[in-house]
């Protein structure tokens, strides 16, 4: 086999142009797709990650919205319930004082009652003894007792004329 | 004239009505005095001198310590 130099130079050559047409061709623009591609991908990493930046933020911005919530209807309750047992003191206070005041009340109106009884009592006694006074008196005295008293009262009545 | 009414519990002797109607008349003279028996005075007597009344009996007496019983507290 006979290596010619011509053939080498042309083959060369033959294969310079290839190169040459395939760099311009092919090449560069395949790479210009690449790179834009590369590009794309890039910027959509980069707005991908922007997102979750921003979902990041808003998740915590939620979580801090969430506990802010949970403390203030913590705090409502914890209001609402002293509220009410304020309120519930404060009824069993005016309860406790109104029944002392009917205590007090019914106390007084049993005394005042018992006063009442009492005094009716006597009254009943000092007519009874009057009256059972006045039947012995009329049975037992004699004449001379009568007579006695006669004389005493005429001589107390005349002193007053 | 005075007219004076003298009651007593029991129905008095003339003696008895002499004595009293004497030692009344030394007290008022020009007087007529006239005797009654009631038995609701049931003792001593109340003379009447016209629209005056002297009470000495012991229904008075007894009238007064019923007053006094039903005062007291």
């Amino acid at each position: 086999m006979d290596i010619q130099i011509t053939q080498i130079i042309f083959q060369v050559i033959n294969f310079s142009v290839v190169v040459g047409a395939l760099s311009v061709l092919l090449y560069k623009p395949v790479l210009k797709i690449l790179e834009e591609r590369a590009a794309k991908i890039a910027e959509a990493q980069k707005q991908a990650e922007a997102t979750l930046a921003q979902q990041a933020s808003l998740t915590e911005m939620k979580q801090k919205a969430t506990t802010q919530a949970k403390k203030e209807a913590a705090q409502i309750v914890e209001e609402a319930k002293q509220t009410a047992q304020a309120q519930a003191e404060k009824i069993i206070q005016e309860a406790k004082s109104k029944s002392e005041q009917m205590l007090i009340q019914s106390r007084e109106n049993w005394a005042a009652e018992k006063q009442q009884q009492q005094k009716a009592l006597k009254d009943e006694f000092a007519v009874s003894v009057v009256a059972v006074s006045r039947k012995v008196m009329g049975e037992v005295f004699d004449e001379k007792t009568h007579t006695k008293l006669i004389d005493k009262e005429l001589t107390q009545l005349l002193k007053l004329l | 004239m005075k007219k004076i009414i003298v009651s007593t519990a029991i129905d008095l002797t003339s003696a008895q009505q002499k004595k009293i109607a004497e030692a009344i008349k030394k007290k008022v003279a020009n007087s007529t005095i006239e005797f009654k028996t009631d038995q609701t005075v049931i003792g001593g007597l109340s003379i009447k001198i016209d629209s005056q009344l002297l009470d000495g009996t012991l229904s008075h007496k007894l009238d007064t310590v019923k007053q006094a019983l039903l005062q007291t507290q």
